[in-house]
C-alpha cells in the first residue's frame, strides 16, 4: 500500500469515529455543549476530507486562495445573517 | 499519437499548464458552490437564532438513524473516490473503475435512504411551505424548519445524483482504458466535486439531525 493509501485508509478510520462520536453525543440530554460540540467535530471532519480526500494541501496557491475566499465569505455571510436577527428590537416608538 | 498530443488543447503550453488551470477551474466552482450552500446555511442559522425552541422540537421528527447511516455511506463513497484516483495514478484503470463504481452504488443507497425518509414525512403529513399539516408540530417555527429542511436536503440530493451520473462516466471512462497514470483530470476533478457533496452532508446533518 502507497503512503497516500494509508494516509486515506486512516482518514475514512477517523472520519466513521468522529461520526460515530457526534451520534453518541447527541443522546446526551440538554447538554449546554452539545451545539458547539458538534460543529466543532463537524468541522474536523470536513478539514480532514478537504485536506486529504481532496488533497487541498498539496494544491496550488491560486485554487487554494479561490477556495479559501469563497470559505471566508460565507462565514461572513452566516454570521452578520445570524448577529443581525439576534440583535434586533421592537422600535421604542410606535410607527407613524 | 502521443498522450500529450490526444489531450492537450492547442491553447495550452503543456499538459501541466492544462490540468493546473482545469484544477483552478474546478476549485473556483467548488467555491460558488460552498456560497450556494453557505447562504443556506445563513437562513438557517437566522431562522434558528428566531425559533429556537421549534427547531430543538422539530429535529427530533426528522429520522436519526436513516440520517446517520447516510452519512456513513457518503464518507465512506468518498473514501472509495480517493482511492480510485490513487489507483489511476498508478495505473490502475480496472481497481479504479470498481472503486468509482461502488461509490456511484452507494450514492443510489443514500438516495434511496433519502427517498424512504421523505416518504415517512409525507405519511405524517410534513410538507414544505403552505402544504405543511403534521398536527404533532403545529407551530409556524417547525414549518420553517421543516420547509429548509426539504430546501437544503433536496438542493443536496440533487448534487448527489449530479454525482452518480458523473461517476458512472467516469468509471466506463476507466474501464475503457481512456486514462493514464500521467493523465485522469476528469477522474480527479470529478472526485473533487463527490468529496464537496460529502462536505456539505457533514453539517446537513448536525443542523436537522443531532441539534436538538
Amino acid at each position: 500500500m502507497t503512503r497516500e493509501a494509508r494516509r486515506v485508509w486512516i482518514t475514512w478510520i477517523v472520519l466513521l469515529l468522529l461520526a460515530g462520536l457526534t451520534f453518541a453525543l447527541s443522546f446526551i440530554p440538554s447538554d449546554p455543549f452539545a451545539t458547539p460540540v458538534a460543529l466543532g467535530i463537524a468541522m474536523v471532519k470536513a478539514v480532514l476530507v478537504v485536506a486529504v480526500f481532496m488533497e487541498f494541501l498539496d494544491a496550488r496557491a491560486t485554487p487554494r486562495l479561490a477556495f479559501v475566499v469563497s470559505l471566508l465569505l460565507a462565514a461572513i455571510l452566516t454570521t452578520l445573517a445570524t448577529v443581525d436577527v439576534l440583535t434586533r428590537r421592537v422600535p421604542a416608538l410606535p410607527p407613524g | 499519437m502521443t498522450e500529450t498530443e490526444t489531450h492537450l488543447q492547442a491553447h495550452f503550453a503543456d499538459l501541466a499548464k492544462q490540468t493546473h488551470a482545469a484544477r483552478f477551474g474546478m476549485w473556483t466552482f467548488l467555491g460558488s458552490e460552498v456560497l450556494f450552500f453557505g447562504s443556506l446555511f445563513a437562513l438557517y442559522a437566522s431562522y434558528r437564532a428566531e425559533y429556537g425552541d421549534a427547531f430543538s422540537r422539530a429535529v427530533r421528527h426528522t429520522d436519526l438513524l436513516l440520517g446517520s447511516a447516510n452519512t456513513a455511506i457518503l464518507i465512506t463513497a468518498s473514501f472509495l473516490v480517493a482511492l480510485a484516483v490513487g489507483e489511476l495514478r498508478a495505473g490502475s484503470d480496472r481497481r479504479a473503475a470498481a472503486l468509482l463504481l461502488a461509490g456511484a452504488a452507494l450514492g443510489v443507497a443514500f438516495m434511496a435512504l433519502k427517498g424512504i425518509e421523505y416518504a415517512h414525512h409525507f405519511r405524517d403529513g410534513i410538507y414544505p411551505g403552505v402544504h405543511y399539516r403534521y398536527a404533532a408540530l403545529p407551530e409556524e417555527g417547525a414549518k420553517i424548519f421543516f420547509t429548509l429542511y426539504y430546501l437544503m436536503t433536496g438542493l443536496h440530493a440533487l448534487h448527489v445524483v449530479g454525482g452518480i451520473v458523473l461517476l458512472l462516466a467516469l468509471a466506463w471512462m476507466a474501464r475503457r482504458g481512456r486514462f493514464t497514470a500521467r493523465w485522469h483530470t476528469p477522474a480527479e476533478l470529478g472526485g473533487l466535486y463527490w468529496h464537496l457533496v460529502d462536505v456539505v452532508w457533514i453539517f446537513l446533518w448536525p443542523a436537522f439531525y443531532l441539534l436538538h
